[in-house]
């Protein structure tokens, strides 16, 4: 299965290097990208992942495949997907 | 109490459901308890994961800059853009108390090949650094994607125990105390009857 990227241009340029050819650079790719089979992780990087936060959100309560990295630029203005997914899951912020 | 005929059989029936029910319930906090203890261990590796890979993708992208500065940005891009290369990630299920959780290897890559007149040695090490970078990204997206089951799986698991500790266990309670009592009042029936039914026989014999 492959990876997929969806990010601005440094960071498309940057996995095209290491080697993930399914790069995008618009955050309608989402849905399309999130259908296919044939992808097993998604790397959002930047400002989509706060434009595509809620689709985030409900895609790993929902589905399995694939997995979403998210990559941040600012780490202040992220909300953190996965903390989120934590604290419904036990209830407690965990550190 | 509608749809219960309080009958002993009944009542026989229900207490089996009950037993039933309560085993269920401490065998199902069982499971909750130690899905979250393994929750835990997996957030502390999650959050050092991420760290690392913050790091190395910092690195990258650094690296990157670099060639930019000795080549140009636009003659980067373009050899970017050209690499053919593509790492294929195998995904293997594993399974934690049964829940089926994805894990990923990456495929090691080559290097890949472009003209050795038109490139630095920075070019080479911003490609080797992405590729050290997405090694990374796949850890990270292992250890995610099993947060990402397990929180479900856990937030499942608690609902079904508070539905059987707060509404199916208290319901059953609730039925078997009406049948007991249905029970009881007509036995207290029945005696007073039979003695009733001996009165009126004896005063019938003088």
């Amino acid at each position: 299965m492959k990876i997929a990227v969806i990010g601005d241009k440094d960071t498309i340029a940057l996995f095209r290097m290491a080697g993930v050819s399914e790069c995008y650079g618009e955050e309608e790719k989402f849905d399309e990208i999130v259908k296919r089979d044939d992808i097993a992780i998604l790397v959002v990087s930047g400002k989509f992942c706060n434009r595509l936060r809620s689709k985030i959100v409900y895609h790993r309560l929902a589905k399995n495949l694939p997995i979403i990295v998210e990559l941040p630029e600012k780490k202040e203005e992220w909300e953190d997907t996965i903390r989120k997914l934590i604290v419904r899951a036990v209830g407690v912020e965990v550190e | 109490m509608e749809g219960v005929t309080p009958t002993r059989m009944e009542l026989l029936q229900i207490r089996k459901r009950k037993a039933l029910a309560v085993k269920g319930h401490q065998l199902l906090s069982e499971k909750r308890d130690a899905l979250v203890s393994s929750f835990f261990d997996l957030i502390k590796k999650r959050k050092k994961a991420r760290e690392e890979m913050e790091k190395v993708v910092e690195e990258a992208y650094r690296a990157m800059m670099m060639a930019e500065m000795a080549m140009g940005e636009e003659r980067v891009r373009d050899m970017a853009e050209k690499i053919a290369m593509e790492r294929k990630v195998e995904v293997k299920g594993k399974n934690i108390m049964g829940i089926n959780i994805p894990e990923f290897h990456l495929e090691a890559g080559e290097m890949p090949e472009y003209s050795m007149l038109s490139t630095t040695a920075l070019m080479d090490e911003a490609v080797s650094k992405a590729m050290k970078m997405l090694d990374r990204v796949v850890e990270v997206a292992s250890i995610e994607g099993s947060v990402q089951m397990l929180g479900r799986e856990i937030e499942k698991t608690k609902r079904r125990v508070n539905a059987l500790e707060y509404i199916f266990i208290p319901r059953l309670l609730n039925t078997l105390t009406y049948i007991e009592r249905q029970l009881e009042e007509r036995e207290r029936e029945d005696f007073f009857r039979r003695k009733r039914i001996k009165a009126l026989l004896e005063q019938h014999e003088d």
